[in-house]
């Protein structure tokens, strides 16, 4: 080999460096995910982790601001500040004196990623689509409270104005949700309505869809007309594994910069892993068993609660979790702010306490209870499994049924639960009028156990108008301590959304309406 | 000339397979001083130790104890998925046979419809329209079994049948019960043990993959297939024993199954024996 030949390679060899190099840079920054989304469209989105997929195409008016986090070294990691809500699209917000008008300034020059204005008109059109979805985004635009808007309109260009028939503070909050994120209706409209915004886009956000097969991926592009800051990274993919080993194995190869809905047992096996890193923050969502309140025996407040205290709480913490989870028992989780460690706290395993409490409630045993649980979830298998030989020492029989995505969904609303379920409770909105509204009213169908308190809803009506944090929080302690003496649920733990990162990421954020801030994730 | 102890000598090692597995099954839940249901969450995940040989479970389980619970769960389903194909499908196979005309048209269409689904996709299908379940799920195979034993019954009755000395049993007024029963059972018997043999096998191994989508025995139950579902999602963490040892146990028993049905169909066709000028 001649020097110049040797000249000759070294340029060859240093100018393939190069061009590697600026291929790594250029690579999409990929997600994999564990759960994939049943619709795109923000109107009809209802779960909370499919809420994350519409986020980054979809700009609310308004959103939280964000707050630091405890996270591993070398990563910076934001959340939103669920009690600090700032302008989004929106320049600034008033509610007027007695609560009814809502009045919102947009920022001047928005523009959707079709290129047609988001001016006051859009932006109420917008709204106006969500308001008559009848899907959950009908449910967010009226915080719940069905009926309520009398208007949504656009006085001019720059403003939008909602009218309510009675005050509902909680409109402000769920206005800076996916689900009223701004859709460009004109071109919806023009490509045949919601059939096709179920796996298109037609949005505002920092984010494109450059891609989309259901089930299997999403290519997200940075939106040339964002008005924001712009995002971290230029482009993302999306890919949706369901199978935890696939995810695990991914992870481990370093095929994704962020691994989401990764098993806690594989989690832990990860720990200390050189290329990885584990965030997790914890999450105003927990997972619960629900009892069938008005099916006897489980109408006998005793039988309740001894199944409350026959639950191994700290076994399903060590042998599901590996501690990424908390206990807890009332109504609300610790990542409430209105969450009271004297009314919280973790209710201990007490097996002479239960059996005592069955013993007094006068039901004859062997007392059967369906449990449904939802199939394809290892971990909620595992933990139906430890109450199924937890209870029956007190005399429980317990037939655990796996259902089907869609039959699962039907159990959760269908009016009148035959059994228990185990299933994920979480509000968009961490306040607990948005939470009890759903899970503590007689009449909502999401009230997953029938539980009906007369004097529970009276204190939340009372709550409802009131501004005055101190006296709703007096208020929040009474229902509190009215739920932890009914035992209508049993919370089996509080979650820690975790996420694995890879090494070279330096920014995520986390958000309890869907983790899918994906603009302030990057390298 | 292979003498008749040496050419049966070669079912020995599936037949001693067995016996193992039973004798084990049986034997061993009695013997073996953890309970396959009893949890305990001080030693969860435990690899194997001279306390666990086979390690435990999430939940903290004997997986030994699960093994030989479900083991017996496995092998029984083995027995009932073989005779629950076996008699009703031989007697569909001697009818369409024997009576010919319609009544065969008929079952063969029926074979041929059921034939048509891969076996495990019919058996999801009814132990999903019939609720799940592990009776659903043995009755879903033993439904996708019955075009096996019927095709191949009705095939022997009728090469039986057409025997002279059926011609001469017919000419001494035998009826058409006692032929069947005197000579269509004892002559096709051979050809059927060997089917069943595969049978057996086929419903051990069937039953496990219905178990590992979901739709075998009911939680808590042990059964081979349910464990290694369970122990799938650790395979890759290093808790490798969870599956492993069930999957050692289908292994067994389906091979022992096929080694015997292959066996026997050798020993049926002549194979080994020495040919006479």
């Amino acid at each position: 080999m001649t020097p110049r030949t040797d000249v000759k390679l070294l340029a060859a060899a240093a100018l393939l460096a190069v061009a590697q190099s600026g291929a790594a840079a250029a690579a999409p920054f990929v997600v994999n995910t564990g759960q994939a989304p049943a619709t795109i469209d923000p109107a009809y989105v209802c779960d909370i982790a499919d809420n994350g997929y519409v986020s980054p195409l979809y700009a609310p008016l308004l959103t939280y601001a964000r707050k630091s986090v405890a996270g591993p070294d070398g990563v910076t990691v934001t959340a939103e500040d669920s009690g600090k809500i700032v302008g989004n699209l929106a320049e600034s917000y008033t509610v007027s004196k007695d609560g009814l008008t809502i009045t919102i300034k947009l920022k001047p020059g928005l523009k959707f990623a079709s290129g047609n204005p988001l001016d006051g008109p859009a932006a109420a059109a917008s709204l106006n689509r969500a308001l008559k979805s009848g899907g959950c985004g009908s449910y967010y635009m009226e915080a719940a409270q069905t009926g309520n808007t009398q208007s949504i309109a656009a006085p001019d260009a720059g403003t939008v104005v909602i009218t309510l028939k009675k005050p509902e503070p909680l409109v402000v909050d769920a206005l800076t949700q996916p689900n009223l994120g701004m859709v460009d209706v004109k071109t919806v409209d023009a490509n045949g309505g919601k059939d096709w915004l179920a796996t298109n886009a037609a949005g505002s956000g920092p984010y494109m869809l450059k891609s989309y097969q259901p089930g299997v991926r999403a290519e997200f592009v940075a939106n040339p007309n964002w008005s924001g800051a712009a995002p971290l990274e230029t482009e993302i993919t999306v890919n949706f594994i369901s199978d935890p080993s696939a995810l695990l194995l991914q992870a481990r190869n370093g095929g994704a910069n962020v691994t989401l809905g990764m098993p806690q047992q594989a989690l832990q096996s990860l720990a200390g892993a050189p290329d990885l890193k584990i965030v997790s923050v914890p999450a105003s969502r927990w997972l619960l068993a629900s009892l069938p309140n008005k099916q006897a025996p489980f109408d006998n407040v005793k039988v309740r609660q001894a199944l409350s205290y026959a639950t191994p709480y700290e076994a399903i913490l060590k042998s599901v979790l590996f501690g990424y989870g908390d206990s807890f028992y009332g109504p609300f989780p610790p990542a409430f702010a209105t969450f009271k460690e004297e009314l919280g706290a973790a209710r201990p395993y007490d097996l002479e306490k239960a059996k005592a409490l069955i013993a007094e409630s006068g039901v004859p045993q062997p007392i059967v209870l369906d449990l449904a649980i939802r199939e394809g979830l290892p971990a909620h298998e595992q933990i139906a499994t430890i109450l199924q030989g937890a209870w029956k020492q007190i005399g429980v029989d317990v037939r655990i049924t796996k259902l089907s995505a869609s039959a699962f969904a039907e159990a959760v609303v269908v009016p009148q639960k035959a059994g228990a379920l185990i299933r994920f409770d979480g509000p968009s909105i961490q306040d607990p009028a948005w939470l009890l509204n759903y899970d503590l009213r007689c009449a909502s169908p999401y009230n997953t156990a029938n539980y009906c308190s007369a004097d529970a809803e009276a204190l939340l009506d009372e709550a409802l108008p009131l501004a005055d944090a101190a006296k709703r929080q007096e208020i929040w302690d009474k229902i509190a301590a009215l739920w932890i003496e009914d035992a209508p649920r049993i919370p089996l733990y509080a979650d820690r959304y975790t996420a694995v990162l890879s090494a070279d990421v330096k920014h995520w954020d986390f958000s309890q309406d869907g983790p899918f801030e994906l603009q302030l994730w990057g390298r | 000339m292979m003498t008749a102890r040496n050419r049966y000598g070669i079912l020995a090692p599936p037949l001693a397979m067995f016996a193992l597995l039973v004798l084990l099954t049986l034997i061993g839940p009695m013997a073996w001083p953890h309970n396959a249901y009893d949890m305990d969450f001080a030693a969860v995940l435990a690899p194997p130790s001279w306390d666990h040989p086979m390690g435990t479970d999430a939940n903290g389980r004997d997986v030994l104890a699960r093994f030989l619970d479900g083991g017996r769960l496995s092998l029984l389903v083995g027995v009932v998925v073989m005779v629950g194909g076996l008699v009703p499908g031989a007697l569909l196979g001697i009818l369409a046979a024997r009576l010919g005309g319609v009544v065969d048209a008929f079952v063969m269409r029926m074979s041929d419809s059921i034939a048509a689904f891969p076996p495990i996709l019919l058996a999801m299908a009814v132990a999903i329209g019939l609720g799940g379940g592990l009776a659903t799920a043995v009755l879903g195979v033993i439904l996708s079994t019955l075009p096996f034993f019927a095709r191949l019954m009705r095939s022997e009755t009728r090469r039986i049948l057409a025997m002279p000395f059926i011609e001469a049993a017919r000419a001494m007024g035998a009826s058409p019960a006692l032929i069947v029963m005197r000579h269509v059972l004892p002559h096709s018997a051979s050809t059927m043990l060997v089917q069943s043999a595969a049978v057996f096998g086929y419903g051990i191994a069937t039953l496990a993959g219905l178990g590992f989508v979901g739709l075998g025995a009911p939680i808590p139950t042990a059964e081979w297939g349910v464990m290694i579902t369970d122990g799938m999602p650790y395979a890759l963490t290093g808790q490798w024993w969870i599956a492993v040892f069930p999957g050692l146990g289908i292994l067994l028993a389906v091979s022992a199954a096929n080694m015997l049905a292959d066996r026997l169909s050798g020993l049926l066709r002549g194979d080994g024996e020495e040919v006479r000028p």
